[in-house]
């Protein structure tokens, strides 16, 4: 073990680097990389639940276009604007490195070290991406072709994962967690890269109502919004529950989960159909 | 005082198992399987049956596959029947080789994960010793599970016996046994946990503490080897066999006294002295380092003891070098790869760049308690004790004699253990025995006496004083000399830890007050072994006497040592068996009193 | 002579051990420095503390060459077993001289380094480390055929010694995850061909206590002295391997 020890168990350039950061350091020598990157996906899943939520009350303004328009504003401001761009690296982060951890559990690929890397390099360019659409500011894209081209792939992912682990005694909820993960891999990246393909797609009540009059977008939202809290609740419960053992708290945990969860769902779906 | 000491609970239960080692496990998993719903409860020392010594054996278990077309049982009772240096008892001989395949088969069924052949078939390798036609070539007798076979054993056992509804006391030492009349009727148990001394009474008690080789200072024996079951023996007034006989490894690694296989001889190392001169022209010419074990130990000790040792001042060790780096990368990488490996782990040497420490560490204990085949304890050379049953290294039967092969031990351990645990379920149907009144006295006293010392002496030093005492006069050379002196400083040691103060009185998990009940034992067990040596005025097996180099008949038999106080040692002998010999079957003139050559 | 030169080297050290007295529920850390050489272990050092310094630190170990798995404890935060942790290599491998030592974390401390590796092992217990109930054997009185690439697949599952600091490192919590090494030893036994009872099996392994509380931090695998890539094998799990296995 001992030359085990010494060596770094990485040979990433990068990874060489943070290993030099103390706090990093402490956990590269005692624990690996991919325990930190654990708790890195654990923080930006609960981030992601919290955006969301806040999210979806921003949205339920919609109903009074005047409202949200006034909302959005802020949002338009430097620092909310560099804020969402933060937001990016929770997102593609999670995603990329949930994707990572659906191919090492579910489809035996355990070569984790080159899959870190391209972890870290694709999140870069995302970021990077979502952060020069911003500043161009104006890409025009068919919202109905983009949509449904990420739908099918999202979709066919999706899928994929679930005929892999369909089988499998897992329970229901944890399959259903996954499968909606893989789907979630292509649709939220898309759906924040849309976002900002110009500024008037998100920030302006008007052309928000006007696309989401469509059924097919509709469809498309009402999968996202399900998907999405779905996966973020069964991601609470499963963060919860590992410190709680009392078999009550967990089911007061679950309840309470469900009931925070339908309420947005609520929100969301009523705003998504009614408008 | 007595406030502390009392007895907390009573626990009453069909068998007592004291030492969750393989061979205790063994038992149980046997009686078990017998009669399924026995209460049994099993008390181990360390913190788990797992952690015990059985689970560092390396090497593998021999057995005789009786498809194999050319081994065959008589050749390996020959074997260790020459081994044993003639002094085996030839009836558990027989017994343990001819139940060898059906117990491998056994461990097998029951989930051990034993290395495979091409054809699914358990391998088998070769092993030192072990030959075909009465010593003409080697045999393929050992199975393995690479090279963690104890650990396997000990998994299996273990997992029989939690599966079985076993109990375990984990963590916990018996101090004490308790009779009724001439019946064992359980023991006291201190559990360091939680500082409690408890009763366990029950219908058959098993003895399974494993070895002593604590005694030495350079050892490959584990921590908790400190000879208790032999000293707890002592002090209830029987007696225990053979304690002379002790076996020491040639090359054990300087410091943690790991064992450094004989392969690194066998592959061209060369063992070299303080002044790199490679010493073993000089005491074997012809088969320098390939020389058996005990003359390469004597080789080794002897050019330490006339001053041409290296100090290892880590550990304050003497010992000779292990010459391996004119070796091909090939030899290193393919043929000695782990045994390497320890070298770099242990003591931070590339055995392809560096010379290696070794020095003849202590390895095994033929002797022990005097069993008959059944694992029933005797109380002299002709009635039993009843109740009271000992299997394993504490045990002797004696299937090794003087010098035990490799292999066999862990082959003792699940032949022995199963044969036991059979006779145990006989026993059961006796009634329930009561506490005995003055149960637990002995142990007050004891550590009471321990707690109310004032002296300053350090134990520590003590007991490594003793270790290096008993490494150097009673070890791979023995004198009457030395072993006199040897008994003259043990009783001295002994007085000073009488007076020596514990670092604290505190009852829970005090690691210093089991080191001074230890240092007891093995300060009796030193006591016992040193008489022992001192009296056998021959050569046999691992006991070497230099004034007396040869083997004599006058002592074809086994020794008894009875001591109830200390220093007080009391012998006698039990007749080795020659079952064998005497029934004058086919090929018995092998079994006579043959020259021990290679 | 060589050879020699090179083991004179000596290493101030301070040891920062944690400590805990159970008469009276106090817990601190204590310093210690000693002057030790190069090939000791850490074991060496403790013993050295218990003959030279205070022989009322308590710790654990049996086997004292990494078999067992009984001496581990944490050193700068990280679990290990102190009897394969030579000074030199600590030195080099923490980059200091100064060690903080710890309890592993599975476990209440009975008393100093000290763990009650009894409740640990509990949740190993739960694992069931046997095989249940054996498949019938065609071939009875002989062992069971089971071809060596078989073998391979879990052989190293098997070699596994309990030390626990795979658990002491893990992500997921101890009290409700029965742990790496305990899941390990169910693994085992479900690809183990002589095992009959899977369906069992696989109950503890999709148990509320089982697989779903790992999140494959991988620190089991990093750590574990025997070099177990034990995150792969609870892959496998996760995978549904085993029970496709008993489809076929
Ligand atoms: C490095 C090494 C390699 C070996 N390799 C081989 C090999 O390849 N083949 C072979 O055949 N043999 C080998 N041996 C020998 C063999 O391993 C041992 O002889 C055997 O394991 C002893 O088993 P046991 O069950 O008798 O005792 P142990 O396994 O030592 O068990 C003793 C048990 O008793 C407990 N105990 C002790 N005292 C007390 C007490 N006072 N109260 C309560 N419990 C107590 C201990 O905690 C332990 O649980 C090897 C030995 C060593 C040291
Ligand atoms: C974008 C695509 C996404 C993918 C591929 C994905 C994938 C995963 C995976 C595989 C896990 C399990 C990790 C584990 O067991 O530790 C997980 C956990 C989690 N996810 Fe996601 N997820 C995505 C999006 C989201 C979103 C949008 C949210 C928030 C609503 C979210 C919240 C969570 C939470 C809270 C957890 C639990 C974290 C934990 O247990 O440590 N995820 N995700
Ligand atoms: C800052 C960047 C983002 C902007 C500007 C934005 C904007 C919007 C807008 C305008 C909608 C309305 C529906 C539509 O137009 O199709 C919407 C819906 C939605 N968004 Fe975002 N979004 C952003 C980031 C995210 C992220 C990161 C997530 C996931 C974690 C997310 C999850 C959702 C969900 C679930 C819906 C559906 C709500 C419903 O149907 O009621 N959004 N978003
Ligand atoms: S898996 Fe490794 S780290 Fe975990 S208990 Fe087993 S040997 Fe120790
Ligand atoms: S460290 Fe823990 S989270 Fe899973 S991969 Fe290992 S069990
Ligand atoms: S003491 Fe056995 S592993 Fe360290």
């Amino acid at each position: 073990m001992s030359e085990n020890l010494m060596e770094a168990k990485t040979t990433s350039f990068i990874l060489r680097q943070l290993e030099r950061v103390p706090y990093l350091s402490f956990f590269a020598k005692t624990r690996g990389w991919p325990f930190f990157i654990s708790w890195c996906n654990r923080i930006a899943g609960i981030l992601l639940v919290v955006w969301v939520w806040i999210h979806i009350y921003f949205l339920a303004f919609l109903c009074t276009p005047s409202a949200y328009d006034n909302n959005m504003t802020v949002f338009r401001w430097a620092i909310f604007a560099f804020l969402q761009w933060l937001l990016a690296i929770p997102v593609i982060f999670h995603a990329l490195n949930g994707g990572r951890l659906i191919l090492y559990e579910i489809f035996g690929k355990r070569n984790d070290d080159t899959m870190l890397r391209w972890v870290f390099g694709l999140s870069i360019i995302y970021i990077g991406l979502v952060g020069l659409f911003m500043l161009l500011g104006n890409q025009s894209v068919s919202p109905f072709f983009f949509w449904l081209f990420i739908l099918v792939t999202a979709l066919v992912i999706g899928y994929g994962v679930a005929r892999k682990i369909w089988k499998s005694e897992h329970s229901f909820l944890w399959k259903l967690q996954r499968i909606s993960g893989a789907f979630l891999l292509i649709m939220v990246p898309a759906h924040l890269l849309f976002m900002h393909l110009n500024p008037s797609v998100g920030m302006e009540a008007s052309v928000v109502i006007k696309r989401m009059q469509s059924w097919f977008i509709k469809a498309v939202d009402l999968a996202l919004i399900v998907a999405a809290l779905y996966h973020g609740a069964y991601g609470l419960f499963s963060v919860f529950s590992e410190h709680l053992s009392s078999r009550i708290l967990r089911v007061a945990l679950v309840c309470l989960i469900a009931v925070i969860f339908l309420a947005f769902a609520w929100v969301g779906i009523r705003l998504t159909v009614t408008i | 005082m007595s406030g502390i000491f009392s007895i907390s609970s009573t626990i009453k239960c069909d068998v007592l198992i004291i030492g969750a080692g393989g061979a205790g496990l063994r038992c149980a998993a046997e009686i078990l399987e017998k009669r399924p719903g026995t209460d049994i409860v099993a008390v181990t020392k360390v913190a788990n049956p797992q952690k015990s010594h059985t689970q560092t054996a390396q090497g593998g278990m021999a057995a005789v596959d009786p498809k194999d077309p050319v081994d065959k049982p008589v050749y390996h009772m020959f074997d260790t029947w020459k081994g044993s240096d003639c002094s085996a008892d030839q009836n558990v001989i027989k017994k343990i080789v001819e139940s060898g395949w059906e117990q491998t088969v056994w461990m097998e069924n029951h989930g051990m994960h034993l290395s495979r052949d091409e054809n699914g078939r358990v391998s088998k390798r070769t092993f030192g010793g072990h030959t075909l036609g009465f010593g003409e070539t080697s045999a393929f007798r050992c199975v393995f599970e690479a090279d963690r076979t104890g650990k396997g054993i000990m998994d299996n056992v273990w997992g029989e016996a939690l599966k079985g509804g076993t109990s375990f006391i984990n963590q916990a030492i018996a101090t004490e046994l308790l009779f009724t009349g001439d019946r064992c009727t359980g023991a006291v148990i201190f559990r360091e946990k939680e500082g409690e001394f408890v009763v366990v009474l029950a219908k058959a008690t098993v003895l399974a503490t494993g070895g002593d080789g604590q005694i030495f200072k350079v050892t490959t024996n584990c921590r908790q080897n400190t000879g208790d079951g032999l000293a707890i023996i002592l002090q209830s007034g029987l007696p225990v066999m053979d304690p002379e006989a002790v076996q020491f490894h040639p090359t054990g690694i300087v410091g943690p006294g790991i064992l450094a296989s004989e392969t690194l001889r066998s592959v061209g190392g060369i063992l070299r002295n303080k002044g790199l001169e490679p010493f073993m022209e000089r005491y074997a010419p012809k088969m320098k380092e390939l020389a058996p074990r005990d003359l390469v130990a004597r080789a080794i000790e002897t050019e330490v003891r006339e001053g041409r040792g290296i100090l290892n001042p880590d550990h304050n060790i003497e010992h000779v070098w292990i010459d391996l780096r004119h070796l091909s990368d090939y030899i290193h990488e393919v043929q000695i790869p782990e045994v390497s490996s320890f070298f770099k782990k242990f003591i931070n040497l590339d055995p392809k760049k560096d010379l290696c420490p070794v020095r003849p560490s202590n390895h095994y204990q033929m002797g022990g308690i005097p069993t008959n085949e059944f694992g029933e304890i005797q109380k002299n050379s002709e009635s039993l004790i009843s109740g009271l049953f000992a299997v394993g290294e504490c045990a002797s039967a004696s299937f090794h004699g003087f010098n035990r092969l490799g292999t066999n031990s862990l082959l003792e351990l699940v032949t022995m253990g199963k044969v036991t645990g059979e006779k145990v379920v006989n026993c059961l149907d006796a009634e329930q025995p009561g506490r005995p009144k003055n149960a637990g006295e002995k142990t007050f006293s004891l550590f009471s006496g321990f707690m109310k010392q004032r002296g300053r002496d350090n134990l520590g030093q003590i007991r490594e004083e003793m270790r290096i005492l008993m490494t150097e006069k009673v070890g791979v050379f023995r004198t009457e000399e030395g072993i006199s002196q040897a008994l003259e400083t043990l009783k001295e040691l002994k007085e000073r830890a009488d007076k020596a103060a514990l670092s604290s009185n505190s009852l829970i998990m005090n690691q210093d007050l089991i080191q001074r009940w230890e240092l007891n034992n093995l300060l009796v067990v030193s006591m016992v072994t040193a008489q022992g040596a001192l009296n056998r005025r021959e050569s046999r097996g691992g006991h070497f006497r230099e004034d007396f180099p040869e083997r004599k008949d006058q002592f074809n038999h086994h020794t008894l040592a009875y001591m109830t106080e200390f220093g007080d040692v009391k012998l006698g002998e039990r007749p080795i068996d020659m079952s064998i010999y005497e029934e004058k079957g086919e090929h018995y003139e092998k079994f006579g009193m043959i020259e021990r050559k290679y | 002579m060589d050879g020699g030169m090179v083991m004179e080297t000596n290493y101030k050290l301070t040891l920062k051990i944690e400590r805990y007295d159970p008469d009276t529920k106090e817990s601190w850390v204590q310093d210690y420095q000693l002057e030790a050489g190069r090939i000791l272990r850490f074991t060496d050092l403790f013993r050295k503390i218990n003959n030279e310094l205070d022989p009322t630190l308590a710790w654990n170990s049996s086997c004292e060459h990494a078999q067992c798995g009984t001496c581990a404890v944490m050193v700068n935060g990280r679990p290990l077993l102190a009897c394969e942790l030579l000074v030199e290599n600590a030195v080099v491998q923490f980059g200091t001289t100064v060690f903080e030592i710890a309890p592993i974390t599975v476990a209440p401390v009975v008393r100093d380094l000290i763990v009650d590796l009894e409740q640990a092992y509990e949740r190993v217990n739960q694992a069931k480390p046997y095989i249940i109930k054996p498949v019938e054997n065609f071939n009875k009185g002989n062992e069971y055929q089971i071809s060596p690439r078989d073998l391979e697949r879990y052989v190293d599952a098997t070699r596994c010694i309990n030390c626990f600091c795979c658990a002491t490192a893990c992500l997921s919590s101890q009290k409700t995850f029965l742990g790496p090494n305990a899941v390990l030893a169910s693994i085992v036994r479900l690809m183990d061909p002589r095992e009959e009872a899977k369906k069992e099996r696989l109950k503890i392994l999709y148990s509320e206590k089982g697989i779903y509380r790992c999140h494959t931090s991988k620190a089991c695998s990093f750590v574990c002295p025997k070099e177990i890539d034990v995150a792969h094998f609870i892959a496998l799990a996760k995978e549904g391997r085993f029970e496709s296995e008993e489809g076929d």
